[in-house]
């Protein structure tokens, strides 16, 4: 502003003409003094330009050159703001129009460096390599931008302090702002790239110090490893170093560097542009620790890693923070402080406790949130592992836990973690939900990824019967086992906690409210108290929300429960009802439970009835009666049963597990044979389930037709169940159950010869009924010496005791009569498929005591042709046409292997494939198929054509009521409808389905 | 070779021994409950009518009692008079 400007916006309020004129000739002479000696000194004669400009040297010289009565005048006249703001004016535009363009001057190389680099990508491939090259452009300008303003701010003071001492510091701090107004406002975009590259570089300057410090310290502290201090100090230095080990050799850079950082710092400092770059510190803060925790946490599940970034975070980046800023406030008056290159001697001797003078609380929290914040995204993406790898990554969870309580980013966490659960296959059990809990204990996590597992879950068909297991299997200890224990009085829809009482009180210890705690503490292993279980019982609940229902559960429970119940062979229940009883509490009375009551009731009177029979049994074998029923097949069956227990006295140890087996065996052996033959196969060999099958899940039908002999204990049975339980009588499901039989092997040669002959015999005479079973079986007096002779034997015979199915125990009953049978043959007596027979063989064949053959090689196949080799060459001949194959009976057995048979009676068992589930769940659903089946058809049959909302509708009213059909979905009713489509019974016509108009199905 | 049987765990199903398959009145199984009943077998039977129908013992009983007339009792399938087999 020109000085004749001033003076004529002043003029009006002097209406002095005579001081008006001396002011202004005042004014001009201050002016021109100031613009000669200070503003311009080149222009006028010149003053020293070394003079000292600060300080009261500088006071006395500018007061030697300015005029000072044309000062008073003006000072007088109340002008003498005019001369300061003169100058500041002055200055500003040198600031504007000098300072700034060379400022930018410095980064001219950084514009020609980045022309020439091809592209932008390899600029910032460049730039991330070497972080610090920004370094040296950064440095200069800072230090210029400094010392310019230094200069002129030191000359605004003198004319400040000279006219308006007041006013000084506000014009140097206007001064300062116009300067950083001017850079920033004319700032290029990358110029906070520059700014991040030069803090990176400060903090790795920085780091590199520390480190250099941390190991001349150690050097000097060798002897002392041991101490707990130096444990702690190594486990910082750990974790200051972890992530650097790669720049090791950029170390040397660093430190090089280090010089040319802290000079800017300084400059830096002094412009008081921090808080201008206080955003990109902060990114810089938060950049590193990103990085660092990538480099160290990422894929550590097994240990708290938190911890670890914290330790990093107190030794190293917290005291650079404070370096960096901690300085600003004393730097007020352009003071260099201690600068980041001298770290403060708290975060190196105290580094794992926060250094307690630490001036920046606000900085610390605010970095503890952008460090939580990094982790959980760092975990979020690992969340997936941690829950595959459960039980080895709960420090990984913990930690987790601990971050997101600070953060709260759940829902992030819940969709990172929905989309990698979509992405990758689940990996089913509890820990899932147990690892999710570790993380979040109030379930709010739970409930968001539900979803994806819900459908997951839902398609897969294996989970149901996953978590039934887990929750019923006492044996493995399953972790829902022991839940449904702890938490058995809680009943699953009421979660508040009052409905809870402490019922089994297995924990031992004082009910408490469960805490929030709980789910880690247990995790914390110490097990099961009470107080912890709180949760518990939630998973379950979970998981049941998950399926949207309870009976799907209960549902599975009873297909299981069906199965075991049918497998076992103690008929032993306590256990089962345990567990039901649980069940209950859980999933509550009656419901899909309720049929399990009965099957659990079915085997209680099982248990009963078969006591009675036996008892039955024992007294009609006592007390002779005229036999009943079909004579002539009776005796000949029950010959040979007779004749089996006869088998089972040799080896009396058998027996006497049994007591009125052996009671039975006597009676029979001293009575006539009628009797006997009738006693032997009413004998309670035979342990029966009777199931109401009403409740039961579908049993799966097979129909076959058991040996004779078999088939006689049954019918032994079912004799005395119907005289006992008149009127009700029992169906056989002769393919289920389990027999546990005995092979038992010729041990001499001369024996086999003559039992050859005996089974020769009897074949010639199986058709003859009644006479050929009393032949064989009728003479007491023999089979009782044959006996004898057979326990003498004993020691060089074999025996194979084994457990396995009715059929399989049927075909080799077969062997017993006849030591050949072809396939065809085999098929025919048992009513079976070929195929079958030959899978079921397959084991017989595995187990060495029959070989298969095919006619030709018949002849020639030795008896070495056994075990192994044959079950190899079996599936090649499956390939085949089967009706050739033979099977035979292998009598050397014994004398082959007798051992190998020694071994394979401790490994009875039964072939895996063979362990066909009794009861499935897709009969389950094909019975329900069926039943929707009539009932649409039935439907269409009523009222003619229907949409399938209509339809879906009608089903709904008619079935919804009683069973879980509510669930029934218009697709599954559109998949019931294609399905009749596909088979021609129902056609559709306008969106409209209608019987396949054939007399028909209008019947239906 | 000897083959004897040690143990046979056998499965079966009970059935009353009634020629029908449900009950006339509650069109469920004899082998199942009535409705009112929980528990199938001997504390829910099916009873025998002279006129050879027969329904479980809870059903018919509640269908006789709501008869108006005690005396014309009648067979809710075949409208006979109504009396226990014995």
């Amino acid at each position: 502003m020109a000085p004749a400007a001033f003076l004529s916006s002043c003029s009006p309020m002097h209406d002095d003409e005579g001081g008006m004129e001396a002011v202004k000739d005042a004014w001009v002479e201050v002016y021109e003094a100031l613009d000669r000696h200070l503003l311009f000194p080149s222009k006028g004669k010149c003053h020293n330009d070394n003079v000292q400009l600060e300080g009261s040297s500088g006071r006395a010289w500018l007061q030697s050159v300015v005029p000072l009565h044309a000062l008073r005048l003006l000072q007088k006249a109340g002008l003498g703001s005019l001369a300061v703001e003169y100058v500041a004016d002055c200055m500003d535009h040198e600031l504007a129009r000098v300072v700034k363009p060379v400022f930018w001057e410095h980064f001219d190389d950084v514009g020609t460096g980045r022309e020439e680099a091809e592209n932008m990508t390899e600029m910032q491939e460049h730039r991330r390599v070497s972080p610090h090259w920004v370094i040296g452009y950064m440095g200069a300008a800072l230090s210029y931008a400094d010392q310019a303003l230094r200069e002129r701010r030191a000359k605004l003071a003198m004319v400040a302090e000279l006219i308006l001492p007041a006013e000084a510091g506000r014009l140097e701090h206007m001064l300062r702002t116009r300067l950083a107004a001017f850079i920033f406002n004319t700032a290029p975009d990358e110029f906070y790239d520059w700014w991040v590259a030069f803090f990176e570089t400060s903090l790795r300057a920085w780091h590199w110090q520390w480190r250099r410090q941390r190991r001349q310290r150690r050097e000097g502290r060798d002897g002392e490893e041991g101490s707990e201090e130096g444990d702690i100090l190594m486990s910082v230095e750990e974790a200051g170093d972890a992530g650097y080990e790669e720049d090791e050799e950029a170390w040397e850079d660093w430190g090089v560097h280090a010089e040319e950082v802290e000079t800017a710092l300084k400059a830096l400092r002094r412009l008081h542009w921090l808080p201008l770059v206080q955003s990109t510190i902060t990114s810089v803060v938060k950049r590193e620790t990103e990085k660092y925790i990538e480099r160290t946490c990422a894929g550590v599940y097994d240990k708290p890693c938190l911890r670890r970034v914290e330790a990093w975070r107190d030794a190293v980046l917290m005291p650079w923070l404070a370096g960096l800023l901690g300085k600003e406030e004393e730097v007020g008056g352009g003071q260099t402080g201690r600068g980041p290159g001298t770290p403060s001697a708290p975060g190196l001797g105290t580094p794992n406790a926060p250094p307690p003078t630490s001036p920046f609380p606000e900085w610390r929290l605010r970095h503890s949130f952008v460090m939580q914040e990094c982790f959980v995204r760092v975990r979020m993406l690992e969340m997936f592992d941690i829950v595959r790898d459960y039980p080895d990554t709960v420090a990984a969870a913990r930690d987790l836990r601990a971050a997101l309580e600070v953060t709260q980013q759940h829902q992030q966490l819940a969709a990172c973690l929905c989309e990698s659960m979509r992405q990758r296959l689940l990996h089913v059990g509890a820990n899932t939900m147990q690892a999710l809990r570790v993380v979040d204990p109030t379930d709010a996590l739970l409930e968001c990824v539900a979803g994806p597992l819900r459908s997951y879950l839902q398609g897969r068909p294996d989970t149901v019967r996953c978590i039934v297991s887990s929750l019923t299997d006492d044996e493995q200890g399953g972790v829902l086992y022991e839940e449904l224990r702890r938490h058995d009085a809680a009943p699953l829809c009421l979660d508040e906690e009052e409905e809870e009482e402490e019922e089994e009180g297995e924990g031992g210890g004082g009910w408490m409210p469960a805490g929030r705690e709980g789910g880690a503490a247990r995790i914390g292993g110490d097990g099961r108290g009470a107080g912890e279980g709180g949760n518990g019982g939630e998973v379950l609940r979970m998981l049941v929300s998950i399926y949207g229902s309870k009976d799907l559960f209960a549902a599975e429970y009873r297909l299981m429960l069906a199965e075991k119940l049918l497998n076992s062979l103690t008929l032993d229940t306590d256990r089962e009802l345990t567990i039901l009883e649980l069940l209950k509490l859980k999933f509550g009375e009656g419901g899909a439970l309720q049929p399990c009551e009965i099957m659990l009731r079915d085997l209680e009177e099982s248990k009963r009835v078969n006591g009675h029979v036996a008892q039955w049994v024992r007294e009609q074998a006592r007390a002779p009666r005229t036999s009943r029923g079909s004579v002539g097949m009776e005796e000949e069956a029950g010959g040979g049963i007779g004749e089996g227990e006869g088998r089972m006295g040799e080896g009396g140890h058998v027996v006497g597990s049994r007591g009125e087996g052996g009671d039975t065996d006597r009676d029979g052996a001293r009575a006539d044979p009628a009797r006997e033959a009738e006693a032997g196969a009413k004998d309670t060999v035979v342990d029966a389930t009777i199931i109401s099958h009403h409740f039961w899940p579908p049993l799966q039908e097979e129909e076959m037709t058991l040996h004779p002999r078999m088939g006689a204990c049954l019918d032994g049975y079912g004799r005395a169940y119907a005289v006992l339980k008149n009127p009700r009588k029992l169906e056989w499901k002769a393919h289920l159950g389990l027999v546990h039989i005995e092979l038992e092997f010729e041990g001499a040669e001369g024996e086999e010869e003559e039992d050859r002959k005996g089974f020769g015999g009897r074949e010639g005479l199986q058709g003859g009924g009644v006479s050929s079973g009393s032949v064989k079986t009728g003479s007491a007096i023999g089979s009782s010496s044959e006996r004898e002779k057979g326990v003498g034997e004993t020691g060089r015979g074999a025996r194979l005791s084994l457990k396995v199915s009715p059929v399989h125990a049927s075909l080799i009953m077969h062997f017993e009569d006849r030591d050949e049978w072809t396939l065809q043959e085999l098929a025919h007596v048992m009513g079976i498929d070929a195929d079958l027979v030959a899978r079921k063989m397959a084991f017989w064949v595995n187990q060495g005591v029959v070989a298969s053959t095919l006619p030709s090689s018949a002849t020639s196949s030795s008896q070495a042709q056994a075990g192994a080799s044959v079950s190899a060459l079996l599936p090649s001949l499956l390939g085949r046409p089967t009706g050739g194959l033979v099977y035979r009976l292998l009598h050397r057995r014994d004398q082959e292997g007798g051992g190998a048979l020694g071994r394979r009676e401790g490994t009875m068992g039964m072939e895996e494939d063979d362990l066909e589930a009794a009861v499935s769940s897709d009969a389950q659903e094909a019975q329900e198929m069926d039943l929707y089946i009539s009932y649409v058809v039935g439907m269409l049959g009523t009222y003619g054509g229907r949409s399938v909302r209509a339809i879906h509708d009608t089903l709904r009213i008619w079935v919804g009521g009683e069973r879980p059909m509510t669930a029934l979905k218009l697709p599954e009713v559109e998949k019931i409808l294609n399905r009749l489509v596909e088979e021609r019974k129902v056609e559709m016509v306008d969106g409209v389905y209608q019987l396949v108009s054939r007399p028909a199905h209008h019947r239906q | 070779m000897k083959v004897k049987i040690k143990r046979w765990h056998a499965v079966a199903t009970w059935q009353w021994d009634v020629n029908d398959e449900r009950c006339g009145i509650c069109y469920t199984a004899f082998e199942a409950c009535c409705p009112d009943c929980h528990i199938p077998g001997d504390d829910c039977p099916p009873v025998w009518g002279r006129c050879n129908h027969a329904f479980h013992m809870h059903c018919i009983m509640k269908w006789l009692n709501s008869q108006q007339n005690a005396n014309k009792q009648t067979c809710p399938a075949c409208r006979q008079k109504w009396e226990f087999r014995a």
